[in-house]
């Protein structure tokens, strides 16, 4: 490991730095701790060693700013303090400040070594998880890409196949018999229906991609948001949509609003009587509970868990037009604002999708 | 002089710096003449922050090197730093300059006979 020490008392430094060096560690010193920190800067250091009362900057100052600079850097620096052995409170408030560890005066080298050894062993597991992290993020940036690239690049051919089949209606429509017709209706609806999985691909991919730190929200304005998106759907099918009080809790709006008019479309879409939908919250300890209940289709047990997959569908679903991204998008959007979200059903017997969220 | 402190000096010695012991030696015994001074020049001035400081570093290597006379009567001065014993501090100071000098004394063999050997 690479050690950094920061001591004034020249004798010290010399019976360190001797000690640091004696088990092949490289080694930097410094003889107060504005020069430590210019160092630091300058270098990879794994390990600072650093006494308490130093000119210029003391060593509590300087483990403060190695922790804020670490805040900022992707690295670890552990970091040990030097005290005299019956400064007990300086032991405390130097672990309170974010040191690792300390060391006591008189020194004892072997006391020295054993720190170095949990220092490596910190160290190494660290660099562990700064890997994971690393790969983690870039797969799933990479994944994002991925999936809005597809996405984008599939629109084009797609718009190709819409566009050439309407013009083959347009100019052939007295060429065509009624067979021919259905074959390019055909055609038509299979290119609209690809047309929404891919938006809702697009949507899915973009949940938690770049979006503004949540706020505080009162959900009944984000559900009536969703009511007016609905509004066309709910007038045609004679939907009777009621809330009760509806807390304010802190997300993002435009996400929270979506998750509302996904789970209130599929309550009036997935209906063979008139669709009527409750919509409540209550609190629930530290977190509301937010239930939409409706009376429709419902559907078997085993399948609740399922749907919240992307492209998962029930089957009771099947007769009905959808893309099975709905239900992924409102798991992604509730987990990602620290919530849970699952579905409680019976064949028949409508269903209730619940989900919580924090409360402030 | 505390057998025991030297006797880590030791260890790191063996284990291939011949010269360590010696060497820190005579960097202690560059350095705490300076310090003393300046605790001297400290009280003089009746300043006990610039006293507190000094006697705490004096206080920690001589602790290291196995002063523990020296160390314990630094410590006593960062004690008394502050109060307004200024007779007391001045006996302090007294019996810590008798004590270095039989450190210096003895290091100075120590670090003699290490060499020869």
């Amino acid at each position: 490991v690479n050690v950094l020490i920061a001591e004034d008392d020249a004798m010290t430094r010399l019976m360190l730095q001797r000690a640091v060096e004696h088990h092949g560690h490289a080694c930097l010193v410094a003889q107060d701790g504005l020069e430590a920190w210019q160092l630091f800067q300058a270098h990879t250091v794994d390990v600072i060693i650093s006494d308490w009362l130093m000119p210029l900057v003391d060593g509590i100052e300087l483990c403060r700013c190695v922790r804020k600079q670490m805040d900022r850097a992707s690295s670890y620096t552990y970091f040990i303090f030097l005290t005299v052995l019956e400064d007990k409170e300086h032991m405390r408030a130097a672990m309170r400040e974010g040191a690792d560890d300390y060391l006591t005066k008189p020194l004892d080298p072997t006391d020295l070594w054993t720190r170095l050894r949990v220092a490596a062993r910190v160290m190494s597991l660290y660099r562990q998880v700064a890997a994971q992290k690393a790969e983690l993020e870039r797969s799933n940036a990479e994944l994002a890409q991925f999936a809005s690239v597809v996405s984008h690049d599939l629109q084009s051919p797609l718009s190709s196949i819409r566009g050439f089949s309407q013009l083959l209606q347009e100019y052939y429509a007295e060429h065509l018999d009624a067979r021919a017709t259905k074959c390019i209706t055909g055609i038509t609806d299979g290119a609209k229906r690809m047309q929404a999985l891919i938006e809702g691909v697009l949507a899915y991919a973009q949940v938690g991609a770049q979006t503004p730190p949540p706020e505080p929200i009162d959900c009944a304005v984000v559900v009536e948001r969703a009511l007016a998106n609905l509004h066309a759907t709910i007038e045609e099918r004679g939907a009777l949509v009621t809330h009760g009080d509806l807390p304010t809790v802190v997300a993002d709006a435009t996400q929270l609003s979506q998750v509302f008019q996904n789970l209130i479309g599929n309550a009036i879409k997935y209906c063979r009587a008139t669709p009527r939908v409750a919509i409540s919250a209550t609190r629930e300890g530290a977190e509301w509970l937010f239930w939409v209940r409706d009376n429709g289709i419902g559907m078997d047990a085993a399948d609740a868990e399922r749907i919240f997959d992307i492209f998962q569908r029930a089957p009771s679903a099947a007769e009905y037009p959808g893309t099975g991204i709905g239900l992924a998008i409102c798991k992604k959007t509730i987990e990602r604002h620290g919530g849970r979200i699952w579905a409680e059903s019976c064949l028949g017997q409508g269903t209730t999708f619940k989900f919580t969220l924090p409360a402030r | 002089v505390d057998a025991r402190a030297l006797a880590a000096l030791r260890d790191l010695q063996g284990a291939g710096r011949p010269d360590l012991l010696a060497e820190v030696i005579a960097v202690y015994l560059r350095d705490t003449p300076a310090r003393l001074a300046a605790l001297h020049e400290a009280v003089a001035r009746t300043d006990a922050e610039a006293l507190r400081r000094a006697a705490h570093s004096l206080k920690g290597s001589s602790s290291q090197i196995g002063a523990v006379q020296v160390a314990r009567l630094c410590a006593d001065l960062e004690g008394q730093a502050g109060s307004t014993d200024l007779r007391g501090i001045a006996e302090t100071l007294r019996r810590l300059d008798e004590a270095f000098d039989r450190v210096r004394t003895h290091l100075q063999a120590l670090a003699g006979g290490g060499n020869e050997s």
